[in-house]
């Protein structure tokens, strides 16, 4: 009895080891899965926020609308020396 | 102890020893192969990268993928024709290019890398802006503008029009031409630009100088033609002045006393008949005959730019050859390594040409307090196999600014209607706006005693 109680000792405290390891790895696979799909979010935001930035400042867009209130090429303004 | 104690213990130390070597392998393995947040050993993913990104020179994201595969296009209008587009299934997932650069750069984009253009999205707007107007004002069916910087060949900018929305529901192709890049996918006739090229060919032959005088009737014959002015002008003219009125029949007349080799020659070391002249990315094929299957007539029309098709493209970087001091660059629009300068014409012929172009400049094309130059055209265009009488490509080819050029512009409006119709009525304007609006970006304030000369 005293030798199956030894064994069985060993056995026991194995197996809690190794149900132990095994928590710890799907609670590890299920962070690795959590920060993918919000890596992923974060992805799909950033390009979101890229198109919004250019549907509101890309050259094309701040060109049409100086020309829509008024603005004109500093080239093309009236020029006037200095005293006159 | 019996003899069959003592075996029982050996079966039992074995059976021990056994299933202790399985709870280690087992634990090795479990040490070796937990998971992680950088995997010790990526596998290659077997799904398709996603499609590589078209970027402009500033790093401005101008073609993307989603993560789902979906292209998307940052700029909207801005240098949609030349990106072009590719295949959409009814999610919205790309497939391969079917047009533009999605199509010309196929292998390199599918396999998800990047490239990056020379396309500066500041220099597009503005040429779009100034292009899409004139195509408005005019009714043209179309039009096209580039910017090529001038000492390296890079095109900052290749305006198409009308605007094409490469995200919209897609039209009939045939019928719908807003999709395509007529700065690349069109042959046309030069016209008047020509006489640039001409002119410059004549100097360098030592055949004229710019002071050289010809009798320029308003029209004269060639085998069995008549060439036509449409520019009322003095009788006698000299080059400089040809350039200024666009006579066709002075510069045919000049250039009848050069062999007609010599005005091919210079085609050529244009890259006039070359269908490759960029890399990356797809061109019509220029139709040039050589010079043995040109009759008195036929070398008098090529003289003016009629009689042989070229694209835009090349139109610009020929005009660029000038710009750049007589040494042609051959256009990019893939960032890289600026290509081998190949020399066409003496500097001095450049400039002289430059200068004769500056003088006698449109008044359209004129901006107060700087130098501007550039050559007119207009060129009726082939329907049905005859030159028609209403259907016109308005064009303008010139320099910013003209003294010592940055870039070199080339602006074409297809099929103008009403009473203007003329390079330098449609197209000048367009050159003029692209240029005030370069001189505002570069930050360059006007010099008063810098303007182009009046007539």
């Amino acid at each position: 009895m005293r030798v199956i109680g030894r064994w069985g000792g060993l056995y026991l405290s194995l197996l809690i080891t190794l149900g132990t390891l095994g928590y710890f790895n799907q609670s590890a696979n299920q962070a690795i899965a959590r920060l993918e799909q919000h890596k992923a979010e974060l992805e799909d935001r950033v390009l979101q926020l890229t198109l919004t930035h250019y549907q509101h400042t890309s050259a094309l867009v701040l060109r049409e609308w100086a020309r829509n209130n008024g603005f004109i090429p500093m080239s093309v303004a009236q020029w006037a020396r200095e005293g006159q | 102890m019996t003899q069959a104690s003592l075996h029982r213990v050996w079966v039992v130390i074995i059976a021990f020893v056994c299933y202790g070597m399985a709870v280690g392998y087992g634990l090795v393995q479990l040490a070796l192969h937990a998971p992680q947040l950088q995997p010790r050993n990526p596998q290659p993913s077997k799904a398709l990268p996603p499609r590589g990104t078209l970027l402009a020179r500033d790093g401005t994201p101008l073609a993307m993928s989603s993560r789902a595969g979906e292209r998307l296009y940052p700029l909207g209008l801005s240098a949609s024709q030349v990106l072009g587009f590719a295949e959409r299934d009814p999610r919205g997932v790309a497939g391969k290019g079917l047009a533009g650069l999605e199509r010309d750069l196929e292998s390199i984009l599918a396999a998800g890398r990047d490239v990056r253009l020379t396309l500066d999205p500041a220099v597009q707007s503005l040429a779009e802006q100034a292009l899409w107007s004139a195509l408005e004002s005019s009714k043209a069916d179309w039009g096209t503008a580039l910017v090529m910087e001038s000492r390296t060949g890079r095109l900052l900018a290749v305006a198409n029009g009308p605007a094409f929305d490469p995200q919209a529901p897609r039209q009939d192709p045939a019928l719908d031409l807003s999709w395509r890049n007529h700065a690349f996918t069109v042959a046309l006739e030069p016209g008047s630009t020509m006489k640039a090229i001409t002119a410059a060919t004549l100097l360098e032959q030592r055949k004229a100088n710019l002071d050289t005088v010809v009798e320029a009737p308003m029209y004269y014959r060639v085998g069995g033609w008549t060439i036509n002015d449409a520019v009322s002008h003095p009788p006698k003219l000299t080059l400089a002045e040809v350039l200024r009125y666009s006579s066709n029949v002075g510069i045919s007349k000049l250039a009848s006393g050069m062999d007609r080799s010599r005005l091919y020659e210079s085609m050529q070391k244009l890259h006039f008949t070359d269908p490759r002249l960029m890399r990356g990315a797809w061109l019509e094929r220029p139709q040039v005959r050589p010079p043995e299957q040109w009759g008195p007539s036929e070398y008098a029309n090529a003289t003016f730019g009629q009689g042989f098709l070229i694209t835009p493209l090349h139109l610009a970087a020929a005009f660029n050859a000038l710009a750049n001091d007589g040494v042609y660059l051959p256009p990019q629009l893939v960032q890289g390594a600026v290509g081998e300068g190949e020399r066409v014409f003496r500097s001095e012929v450049a400039r002289s040409i430059r200068k004769a172009l500056t003088d006698g400049v449109a008044p359209q094309a004129r901006l107060e307090g700087y130098r501007l130059g550039g050559k007119t055209g207009t060129a009726q265009v082939v329907v049905d196999g005859r030159y028609s009488r209403t259907v016109y490509n308005a064009l303008f080819a010139g320099f910013i600014p003209s003294d010592k050029p940055r870039v070199t512009v080339v602006v074409v409006l297809h099929h103008p209607k009403g009473p203007r119709i003329h390079g330098s009525m449609v197209a000048a304007p367009v050159f003029r706006e692209i240029a005030a609006g370069l001189f505002s970006l570069w930050g360059e304030p006007p010099r008063l005693e810098a303007s182009s000369k009046s007539r």
